[in-house]
């Protein structure tokens, strides 16, 4: 016979009333382990009071274990799990007056224990197995011992012998983690919400967090649409993306402000994601405008091993995986590959890319060192925007490209390499810090044409309609470090105890960008010049975070961000005024400088009435950097000012139901919009969101999880630019609905995982069904347009056998024929019909339609 | 608050663009009756029996400068049609298409679009049926007592030295012209004026009141005009004589006997004729309020 061995393990969190209270507790439990692996029934055994029996109960039914074995099948079987639950260790003797009345001796109750670790995404809690084989600690598959197990493979719990194996667990309060779940907005993702939904690529995963949406437009080599509370985020200029610690919106990129492309990520190895919508954490800096996405990497015990993956679907897609975790090292060490090709869902839209991922993360001392690396690279051809006229009147398909040079010519191309080194420490006193360096290099390239044949030269007389293929290109090379410390817990009264956290935040950037007119009926001739620019920009940003617990019903954090921002621009076609002025008057070029202070407090505050209750409020003042280029000399506030606030309430019931209500208002000082005829962002003025957001997540039982996410909100613009002699007709008025902003989003996502046959041929049959949905309202176009309304719905079913998984993933599982991107501007797109049409018209980029990908894997 | 912030989202959700499509009837008109005398350059007294004018497409812009400043027009008509500017009655020409709001100037082509791509312009309908033209006028006019039958054919057109890819007439900033366009107009009325057009056009050259003895030389033999005779003078022959009048014709100066005068492309009345379409006084734009 052999014993269950823990498959996958999930820490007990502490009680934060007992640690603000200073109690421990040891809980025992009865557990019986089901041939299919899950936890059949728990019982108390020894109870240490209800908060403990409760934290330790929620904590064994997310367990999973290989099932006992008797004479080669699966059997039931019972074990005992004593759950520890200690204070964090002694601090050096604190001053006498400093100890708490009644604490127990070497204790510190002022711990708090709530949300993720702050460094590295690790659970909040601190689980230890002190000893049995199969504890959490080990390795899975490790089986208990088998002298100390009965089983039986069709006996009721009760029936099961008692001499049960034994696995302690320890569970201490952690010194180091500071609240991250400051606003009603803030979210934790854990893996099974990232992995309930099918995700065709790994960006996919942020389907998972709460009202954000996501499209792409441009093919594997652009980066996706963002779309969060009201902010039509384009390629990231509102959310700022960390991943693994690496920072990955590009400051004054030129596709868009904050462009943040995250083809690289290779889904299998995200590990978790910490979404905080608004901006009420102090460490949120440049792009945290609609709010910030820390994404974390790591194969879990339970996955590592070397997996090798290749899928193949419609429109010849493939996929070619290999994931190299080996097992005995920690979660963090991984090194991922994958290729992806693609004929595309329609002409002109073939693409492949490949990323690699490579991380390894150990322990030395008082520090956790990881080094991590990302190479990435794609190429695609780009179908760009149709007009629905001429979609209408048949005279372009659908998912077709026109059929003239200038169209065909469309492609983009982008690589991308990022290394970083960060260093996390943790100290016996409680102390914490982090110091971390990191170099990034990003090239973008690409051809598209919105508007057909309506430009002219500018830089050559006479010289036009050769088509608007508009080339951009864009170089960034930056360096940028980290550094932050967290105090040791301090408690200058019995009843409050907090930290302060410092730190700072830095990069440089060189970026140099350009951006032309090409024919490409002439081999990609150059026929004018709108962008030769080189950008030096520095972000220096600081930050101080007090993080307070005033008594067991009330939490404060407040905390001030600052930044100093500054820009060097050498803009070679400055002053390029064309025909006015003789060649010779003087030499082209606008070199300015401006430097400017961003500042602004963050403060949040949670109120938990019951212990199932909390009331959470949160204000933040943030900010944006610019697109540089659009500075003037001496400008002394380069950045656009966010200010939000967040009111909510959320309900938790032990760990089948987490429900979040709120509502929240949000003015930016400056927004962008996307501009067709430059293909780029331009100043739009300020706007303003009120909103409210719903999220549920719950598990009603072992094997489901569900969630559900309904954000509505009002966009509307405060206050556009006025007309100008050279934009006479704006396409924005104050007050009008806020363009591309769907006022309703709505994701669903249901995800199983379960034993669908004890045995096969001696190993269980395991089958997951997932299923994603996604709904956008109808969108306000510029002129009075709107988009249609979208609604995509995911399916994926697999099965996994021994090291052989196999995998059937349908997108856009009811065939919606919807625009992944819809516009209104004027174009030309029929030059020889002998007119131009020049009132605005709508223009859509495809969105993928059916498709079916097949995966088989092999993981050893 | 949370209340406050629903009812705050209530607000915001139902605030809308002012901006909305909107549709605009576009009648034109010309302006003279038939028989009607328009008094041209050196007092000279035409009848006009036909003018034609191809006419479109037009564009309504935000601006108060059209052309290169109206890249994006906030309200179009792509089609054209054919002006009787005799004919002072309205005549409906289509719908004007676009987004409500404030309109400053106009531009239009005359049947004849120069587009980006091409070099060579583009013929639409109404020119079309106008031979390629953008303007046809018959009539006759009096100089000096003699009466002169003509005909004028003149095409209007941006050209490889002018602005291509930009319609070929536009608002003058003389012109007052300013609606907030809302969609309840009843129309737009263009009304077209051909006086305008033959004011500066100067006729007199196509009549002359010579004969062989005024030729200073024996090179300059050739055909003359003495009113309505006309003189063919040779330096050897003696000069030959033809009545026009007995012929039903006129004698047209430098050409002779003819049935009318032809404003040839290129000529002096020609170019005149151009500019004054182009340049001139421009039609009248009138916004027709629908009643309440």
């Amino acid at each position: 016979m052999r014993p269950p061995a823990v498959r996958e393990s999930h820490p007990a969190a502490y009680p934060p009333a007992a640690l603000a209270e200073g109690r421990e507790g040891h809980v025992e439990l009865g557990v019986v382990v089901s041939e299919t692996g899950v936890v059949d029934t728990a019982e108390v055994l020894v109870s240490a009071g209800a908060d403990f029996d409760a934290a330790a109960l929620e904590a064994i039914r997310a367990w999973r274990f290989t099932p006992a074995e008797v004479d080669g099948r699966p059997a039931m079987a019972r074990i005992r799990v004593p759950f520890d639950f200690l204070l964090p260790e002694p601090e050096p003797e604190p001053a006498a007056d400093a100890q708490p009345e009644g604490a127990p001796p070497g204790s510190d109750p002022d711990v708090p224990v709530s949300g993720d670790a702050s460094d590295a995404g690790e659970p909040d809690t601190d689980v230890t197995a002190t000893e049995g084989e199969g504890g959490p600690g080990a390795a899975p598959g490790a089986g208990v011992g088998e002298d100390r197990v009965s089983a039986a493979t069709d006996a009721a719990a009760d029936e099961l012998a008692d001499d049960e194996d034994v696995i302690d667990v320890t569970v201490r309060g952690q010194r180091d983690l500071r609240t991250e779940e400051r606003s009603v907005s803030d979210f934790q993702l854990r893996r099974d919400q990232l992995r309930a939904a099918p995700r065709s690529e790994g960006t996919e995963v942020l389907r998972a967090a709460p009202g954000l949406y996501i499209g792409r437009s441009e093919g594997p080599a652009v980066a996706h649409n963002y779309m969060l509370r009201g902010f039509d985020a384009e390629h990231g200029q509102d959310i700022a993306f960390r991943v693994g610690g690496l920072p990955i919106n590009l400051p004054s990129h030129i596709h868009g402000q904050g462009y943040a492309d995250l083809g690289f990520l290779i889904a299998d190895v995200v590990s978790g994601m910490n979404v905080s919508a608004g901006v009420s954490d102090p460490r949120q800096g440049d792009f945290a405008v609609a709010g910030s996405i820390d994404i974390s990497l790591g194969v879990g015990e339970d996955e590592r091993g070397v997996r090798v993956a290749s899928s193949y679907g419609s429109f010849r897609t493939s996929r070619q995986l290999l994931l190299f975790a080996p097992r005995g090292l920690s979660d963090q060490s991984f090194g991922a590959l994958q290729y992806t090709r693609t004929d595309g869902f329609g002409q002109n839209r073939a693409g492949q890319a490949a990323s690699a991922i490579l991380q390894h993360g150990t322990e030395v001392g008082d520090f956790t060192l990881r080094a991590i690396g990302v190479l990435h690279t794609a190429r695609s051809d780009l179908a760009g925007v149709l007009r629905r006229d001429d979609i209408d009147a048949g005279r372009v398909c659908f998912t077709c490209v026109y059929d003239q040079p200038t169209a065909r010519a469309q492609n983009a191309l982008s690589s991308r390499v990022m290394v970083g080194l960060f260093a996390d420490y943790r100290g016996e006193r409680g102390d914490s810090g982090q110091l971390g360096v990191w170099l990034g290099y990003d090239s973008f390239r690409i051809q598209e044409n919105f508007t057909g044949y309506i430009q002219s030269s500018r830089t050559l007389a006479r010289v036009a309609g050769r088509g608007d293929l508009i080339e951009q290109q864009n170089r960034t090379r930056s360096v940028g470090l980290v550094g932050r410390y967290r105090t040791a817990p301090m408690r200058p009264t019995t009843w409050a105890h907090g930290t302060l956290e410092l730190g700072i935040e830095g990069r440089m950037d060189g970026i140099t960008q350009q951006q032309s007119l090409l024919d490409a009926a002439v081999r990609n001739q150059t026929w004018d010049q709108r962008v030769d620019a080189s950008v030096r920009g520095v972000d220096v940003g600081f930050w101080a975070d007090l993080d307070w617990h005033l008594t067991q019903y009330l939490d404060v954090r407040a905390g001030v961000r600052g930044a100093v921002l500054s820009y060097d621009i050498e803009d070679r076609l400055g002053n390029f005024v064309p025909v006015v002025r003789p060649d010779d008057a003087f030499i082209m070029g606008f070199r300015r400088s401006a430097l400017g202070t961003a500042f602004g407090p963050r403060v949040s505050a949670r109120v938990t009435p019951l212990p199932w209750l909390e009331v959470l409020a949160a204000y933040g003042e943030g900010y944006r950097s610019p697109q540089a280029r659009l500075l003037e000399d001496g400008e002394p506030a380069p950045f656009s000012k966010v200010r939000s606030g967040d009111l909510g309430v959320r309900i938790t019931r032990d760990d089948t139901l987490e429900l979040t209500l709120g509502a929240y208002y949000t003015r930016l000082s400056d927004d962008v919009a996307f501009d067709a005829a430059e293909g780029r962002l331009e100043r739009i003025g300020a706007t303003q969101r009120v909103g409210g957001v719903l999220n549920a997540v719950v598990r009603p039982l072992d094997w489901l999880v569900g969630s559900l996410s309904v954000t509505v909100v009002g966009a509307t613009l405060r206050s556009p630019p006025p007309p100008s002699a050279e934009e006479p007709f704006p396409p924005y008025e104050r007050g009008q609905r806020l363009p591309f902003v769907p006022p309703v989003v709505i994701r669903a996502e249901l995800g199983a995982s379960h034993v669908l046959r004890a045995s096969l041929g001696g190993h269980p049959l395991t089958g997951r069904a997932g299923v994603g949905y996604s709904y956008l309202s109808a969108r306000p176009l510029p002129f009075d347009q709107a988009a249609a309304p979208v609604s995509l719905l995911d399916i994926g079913l697999s099965l996994q056998w021994r090291a052989l998984d196999l995998g059937f993933q349908l997108n856009n599982a009811i065939n919606t024929r919807y625009a992944a991107v819809e516009y209104n501007f004027a174009s030309d797109w029929s030059p020889d019909d002998g007119f131009r049409s020049r009132t605005p018209a709508r223009h859509i980029s495809a969105g993928a339609p059916l498709s079916l990908m097949v995966t088989l894997g092999v993981t050893l | 608050m949370l209340c406050c912030a629903l009812g705050a989202l209530a607000v915001a959700g139902c605030a809308e663009s002012s901006q909305t499509r909107v549709q605009v009837p576009l009648e034109v008109q010309g302006t003279s009756a038939p028989g009607t005398p328009i008094e041209t350059l050196g007092a000279v007294p035409v009848t006009l029996t036909r003018a034609d004018l191809a006419f479109g497409p037009l564009y309504l812009c935000a601006g108060a400068q059209a052309g290169g400043l109206c890249d994006t027009a906030r309200l179009e008509w792509l089609d054209t049609v054919v002006v009787d500017g005799l004919d002072p009655t309205p005549q409906p020409a289509g719908e004007l298409y676009g987004v409500s709001g404030l309109v400053q100037s106009w531009m239009y082509d005359l049947g004849i679009s120069a587009q980006l791509t091409s070099t060579e312009p583009y013929v639409l309908e109404a020119a079309e049926a106008l031979g390629g033209n953008s303007l046809v006028l018959e009539g006759s006019a009096v100089v000096s007592g003699v009466t002169l039958p003509f005909v004028a054919e003149v095409r209007v057109q941006q050209t490889d030295t002018t602005e291509l890819g930009v319609p070929v007439v536009r608002k003058s900033s003389s012109d007052v012209f300013s609606e907030d366009v809302s969609g309840r107009e009843q129309a737009l009325q263009v009304r077209f004026d051909p006086a305008t057009w033959l004011r500066t056009v100067d006729l007199r050259p196509y009549v002359e009141f010579r004969t062989c003895a005024a030729i200073p030389s024996a090179a300059d033999a050739g055909v003359v005009c003495d009113g309505l005779v006309e003189w063919t003078c040779d330096a050897v022959d003696p000069p030959v004589s033809r009545d026009c009048a007995a012929l039903g014709q006129v004698c047209v100066a430098g050409q002779g006997c003819a049935e009318r005068v032809v404003i040839a492309p290129g000529s002096e009345a020609a170019r005149a004729l151009r500019n004054a379409l182009t340049s001139g006084t421009r039609p009248t734009f009138t916004w027709v309020e629908a009643s309440e």
